[in-house]
């Protein structure tokens, strides 16, 4: 093999690239509760356009896209070998590393979505459009992880996952991953899972064991994924087909029960909207008194749901009425940014009042009712808005055990407080080494 | 030249017996004697790895077919997922696990597992990166259970662990991200060494309390402390989260309600939360 001069050269430059510079340890939050905390160093890959500080390396030039490709084919060869594999490398005249970049290596920028948006403005234009609906939305998702009072309070090395997959506000590749971008990747239900899985969403579970996603995993291997996400194209709906029809990067608009943490009133003009929204797209396949009567099944789900939770919420509610729970508020750790709540310390039972942060630092039973909000109630959501029967049937079993062992160890803590004598709490749940470190790291 | 054209004839007429032998070869211990004098290197590597077990051999993972297809078979993850399920669906949610899904009927294995070769790594691209048999030399060691504590040669993997992931991405990138998993599971050990405390408190207090709080002790040892674990190492944000911090923080909480006296239900033995 012949090497050329300029290759030469290239390499030569390329050596020194270990010196880096990270973000400055005085980087500050961001959002309502921005002041209380610092960033982790992994949160300038999650979030370019706040936290990115490009490298003071002592790589220095400005480099044409030839010259990049030379250079990092022996540096990073994956993503040499992805990029000239994907449309962008094929584009004549082909959209090379400095388009995205940038050209002087001392000055290199992550690509975020409105960089991603010079070329793709009408994708652009929808993620933002998202934006007018609200929670829950890939648009708004990052401001929704850093605003929440769990992520201001704990260390962020702790809640560094939570950024990855809120990141999808921040960044296109969580779901066209780098560098081939391929739309034909996002298309396929995997693209949606690293995130859309475990507990609080399962979203994979529930799609893979409905009939649509049975018919996936039978078959999908085979199908032309390069096609749009249109009528007849397809013979089953993905996660894409329905909640990114034609490849509309708008995924808000048709969210009626949306997360499935608070009730909400299905028939409200809004929602009817949304409803005709969604049955035009099961049109594609299914008469329209079908779908209707499938989201008449999934409203009387939700509703018997949030029925079962308001009575357990109910228990709880008039524990703390009783002064029953314990730890008390005023015995465990406060939010560091939480002042009233240090005035006036008070348990959060229900969606209203930050159950959402109500995993940690807290009784056993409310810890109980966590799980059976965040999880089991969720599950059974995700089953029944996906069509999948079995998955619905399992969570609802298991939010009837959920709420027989709340029921019951609701009436030993009233026994318990009759028979024996008020302890002090405060030390054991005040200090520890993970409590301390919480406390001291934010 | 009679003798070059008996010793041809000869040849061609004992060939397919000869192929026919190696092809079926079953004894376990049949792969080394040649092995060994022709990938020396790679057999020394295997025998100090992790891998070096009485019920593993070579064909564990390359299968019995000796036709030039074992060195791409084993470059597959069906090669590591009957014994490490696991660790595979840990992987499989991941990014990396999503794209090997996608793209395995297009990635070519009879490439060798570096230059990143591969659209997305497999098990054995990281693992066994470049063909190093000695597998899992780069991977941190299962916890003390009894201290929790981290073990102090871990510095030392650093480096051969970080070595696949520069083939895509920026050393930057993969040091930010080391040692910020690095400090997600040390966030994970406080919380079991915390919960330890609280546990030998509750041995002085009660017998039968003590047996529920050491077996949901177990359960952040075992299940979600493991999951951080497989988490930060397979970059699987739901069992760095979901099934790692949470559920340590909700067993954390259950452990000292037991030794505030408040009942503990636990209508699973685990709860995989």
């Amino acid at each position: 093999m012949r090497i050329s001069y300029l290759q030469v050269v290239v390499w030569l430059l390329c050596w020194p690239w270990l010196a880096w510079s990270g973000l400055p340890e005085t980087a500050q939050g961001v959002g309502e509760n921005g002041e209380h905390w610092q960033p982790d160093p992994m949160h300038e890959y999650w979030d370019p356009a706040t936290y990115h500080r490009p490298e003071r390396e002592r790589m220095l030039g400005v480099f044409k896209e030839e010259e990049c490709t030379e250079c990092h084919r022996g540096v990073t060869p994956g993503i040499v070998k992805d990029w000239r594999a994907s449309r962008h490398a094929q584009a004549v005249p082909p959209v090379g590393c400095p388009a995205c970049h940038g050209e002087d290596h001392q000055k290199l920028t992550f690509p975020t979505p409105q960089s991603c948006g010079n070329c793709h403005p009408q994708r652009l234009a929808q993620m933002e459009e998202e934006k007018k609906f609200g929670f829950p939305s890939h648009a708004l998702a990052m401001e929704r992880a850093v605003d929440s009072k769990h992520f201001a309070d704990k260390p962020k090395a702790e809640v560094a996952a939570c950024l990855q997959c809120h990141s999808v506000a921040s960044k296109c590749d969580s779901c066209h991953t780098r560098h081939r971008f391929d739309p034909a990747e996002a298309r396929r239900p995997e693209a949606c899972l690293t995130c859309h899985s475990g507990p609080p969403h399962p979203d994979d579970l529930a799609y893979f064991s409905s009939p649509h996603g049975q018919l996936y995993q039978k078959e999908g291997a085979t199908w032309d994924w390069s096609k749009p996400l249109r009528k007849g194209n397809y013979p089953t709906p993905t996660c894409a087909y329905c909640h990114m029809k034609e490849g509309n990067h708008q995924v808000a608009d048709k969210a009626v029960w949306k997360f499935g943490i608070r009730e909400v009133n299905p028939k409200t003009a809004e929602n009817e909207i949304k409803r005709k929204r969604w049955r035009e797209i099961c049109a594609d396949c299914h008469p329209e008194e079908t779908a209707r009567g499938f989201f008449r099944e999934l409203d009387a789900e939700r509703q018997s749901t949030w029925k079962q939770l308001y009575g357990v919420e109910k228990i709880l509610k008039s524990l703390r009425s009783d002064s029953l729970l314990s730890p008390a508020a005023a015995e465990r750790p406060p939010y560091p940014m939480d002042w009233l709540a240090r005035l006036l310390p008070r348990e959060r039972i229900g969606f209203y009042e930050g159950q959402a942060s109500a995993f940690y630092n807290v009784s056993a039973i409310e810890r109980d009712y966590f799980d059976m909000w965040y999880f089991t109630n969720l599950g059974a959501y995700k089953g029944m808005a996906h069509g999948a029967k079995e998955m619905t049937q399992h969570f609802h079993k298991q939010l009837d055990d959920n709420a027989r062992a709340i029921a019951t160890t609701a009436e030993e803590l009233r026994n318990r407080e009759k028979t024996s004598k008020k302890i002090d709490l405060k030390p054991l749940w005040l200090e520890g080494e993970y409590t301390r470190f919480n406390r001291d790291h934010n | 030249m009679k003798r070059l054209l008996a010793s041809i004839i000869m040849g061609l007429v004992c060939m397919p017996g000869c192929l026919e032998a190696v092809a079926t070869e079953s004894e376990p211990s049949a792969c080394l004697p040649c092995h060994r004098e022709r990938n020396a290197g790679l057999v020394a590597d295997w025998e100090k790895s992790r891998h070096n077990l009485p019920d593993l051999d070579c064909r564990s993972c390359h299968g019995t077919k000796h036709d030039g297809t074992m060195a791409a078979q084993a470059r597959r993850n069906d090669a590591c997922t009957a014994c490490h399920a696991r660790e595979s669906s840990s992987y499989t949610l991941s990014k990396h696990g999503v794209l090997a899904t996608l793209e395995a009927g297009r990635m070519d294995f009879t490439q060798p597992l570096r230059d990143g070769n591969f659209r997305a790594p497999t098990c054995a691209y990281c693992h066994l990166h470049r063909g190093n048999h000695n597998i899992g030399a780069e991977v941190f060691p299962l916890l003390p259970r009894e201290e929790c504590q981290i073990s102090s040669d871990n510095a030392s993997r650093t480096e051969a662990r970080a070595l696949p992931c520069r083939d895509c991405h920026s050393p930057r990138l993969v040091e930010t991200w080391f040692l910020s998993g690095d400090r997600m599971l040390e966030i994970g050990r406080m919380k079991v060494r915390e919960a330890m405390t609280v546990v030998k408190q509750i041995a002085t207090l009660d017998t039968d309390l003590v047996k529920q709080a050491q077996s949901i002790q177990k359960c952040m040892t075992d299940e979600h402390l493991r999951n951080v674990r497989l988490g930060v190492g397979h970059q699987s944000p739901d069992d760095q989260w979901w099934h790692g911090h949470p559920a340590l923080d909700g067993d954390l909480l259950r452990i000292k309600s037991i030794l505030s006296k408040h009942p503990v239900k636990s209508t699973e033995p685990c709860r995989r939360d």
